[in-house]
């Protein structure tokens, strides 16, 4: 018999905010964990099934996310990396407007050199009524 | 023979003159008229070379009896004619292709990459409609393909609750109107043919240009000064010093826009402007088929034509 992917609700939307909420855990509990130790914390809030987190963490392992070790007869998951890496990558690649990903994300304005910067504020400060609101 | 050099004379005449015509201030007054001239002048130059290489297998003359001199053989020089004609435009697309098979996994492999990451250390604010990611560097920016605009918590805290919904129809704009397909295509013309003046201009006019067109449209809704402070806050948070000065007074030039609009150009001038771009597309055409229209007329209509 097939066990339930998620009793409950939310389950629309896909595994996205489940992989967050578990790497949020793993991140902040600075130890590796098993899949009862994140199920009972996760059930804290919300209705879990055993095989929906396994199939989650399953993910991120594949994905990359994620290293597991075998402990005894369970696997014990932790984070590759460090949260603050990701976001620095994440902000190496908002901000390049440069190279091979300068067409990948469209941003709002690229960075100015000093010069430039100054001549903006200087067309600011000199045009009538925009102060700023 | 005369066609393939006049489609060959056509394309280094559009090449020549588009970057010198299409530049001015006129070009900012109505980007939407400037950015369909650009892909016109860009198309056109393209599709005239590919031309020149079918017409010079349609009607050899000159150029085959050139190859038969030189070879010494009616089919030989023949074959070599065809070959040479045909090679043209296959190669032409050919290339356009390859790069833009590679340019389209690379783009989807990273936004991929950047919205599993994003899924991890970034959070939905629902009342935004934002993902929002905490990073020191005050910035902006949409993900292509999907609905996703993105701050940063630092943008967040700098901008006024004005400019931020500036900031954001800006971003919903550009995945609104599909800018990143434009962007892509002149971005694959020209690496498909590097050193290029044309398509060069091309795709900087493009960047440039999209902008505008995210700026009007947002400023629609919210207003100019707002948009303006939001590009003056954005484009000087003191992050990673990424700049390389890319935008060479690019940025200066939209914010003097948004304080002091131009005119937009009158409907008859954008008429006139929309009916050149298509010309431009249809002189190489046209040129292409004169003989066989001609040879057609002719067939039909001995009278007329004779």
């Amino acid at each position: 018999m097939r066990e339930p992917i998620e009793r409950g609700t939310g389950c629309v939307r896909g595994f996205g905010d489940l992989e967050a909420a578990i790497m949020d855990r793993l991140w902040s509990w600075q130890q590796p964990a098993t899949v009862r130790e994140l199920l009972a914390d996760l059930n804290k809030d919300r209705d879990l099934a055993y095989t929906t987190v396994m199939t989650v963490l399953d993910n991120l392992h594949r994905k990359g996310w994620l290293t597991r070790d075998l402990d005894r007869r369970a696997y014990r998951y932790s984070p590759v990396s460090t949260r603050q890496a990701y976001s620095a990558e994440l902000m190496r690649e908002a901000l390049d407007s440069s190279g091979d990903n300068a067409t990948t994300l469209l941003r709002f304005v690229d960075a100015m050199t000093d010069a430039e910067a100054e001549a903006v504020r200087k067309a600011l400060r000199k045009h009538r009524g925009s102060g700023r609101r | 023979m005369t066609i393939t050099l006049l489609l060959f004379a056509y394309a280094l005449a559009v090449a020549g003159l588009a970057p010198r015509l299409l530049a001015g201030a006129w070009t900012r007054r109505s980007p939407r008229l400037t950015l369909m001239l650009w892909q016109a002048a860009g198309g056109s130059g393209l599709l005239a070379v590919a031309l020149a290489g079918i017409s010079c297998v349609a009607a050899p003359g000159r150029l085959a009896a050139c190859l038969e001199a030189l070879v010494g053989s009616d089919a030989a020089a023949g074959v070599l004619t065809v070959v040479a004609g045909l090679l043209l435009p296959v190669l032409l697309l050919a290339r356009l292709a390859f790069v833009a098979a590679a340019m389209t996994r690379i783009q989807r492999a990273e936004r991929r990459r950047h919205i599993q990451l994003l899924s991890l250390v970034g959070h939905h604010d629902s009342l935004l409609d934002a993902t929002v990611v905490a990073a020191a560097t005050a910035s902006a920016y949409c993900v292509p393909g999907t609905d996703r605009v993105v701050l940063t918590d630092t943008a967040l805290r700098m901008l006024e609750p004005s400019e931020l919904r500036a900031v954001l129809a800006h971003e919903r704009a550009h995945l609104a109107g599909r800018h990143h397909l434009v962007v892509s295509w002149a971005a694959v013309v020209a690496r498909a043919f590097p050193g290029v003046p044309v398509f060069r201009g091309l795709h900087e006019a493009t960047v440039d240009l999209v902008e505008l067109l995210a700026d009007d449209r947002a400023v629609r809704g919210e207003s100019r000064n707002s948009l303006a402070w939001a590009i003056a806050q954005l484009g000087t948070g003191d992050g990673p010093a990424v700049s390389l000065a890319a935008g060479g007074g690019r940025v200066l030039a939209r914010v003097e826009r948004l304080l002091d609009p131009p005119r937009r150009l009158p409907v008859a001038t954008r008429a006139g402007g929309a009916g050149a771009a298509v010309a431009v597309l249809a002189v190489p055409v046209l040129l292409a088929g004169l003989p066989a229209v001609v040879a057609a007329g002719l067939a039909a209509c001995p009278l007329l034509f004779g």
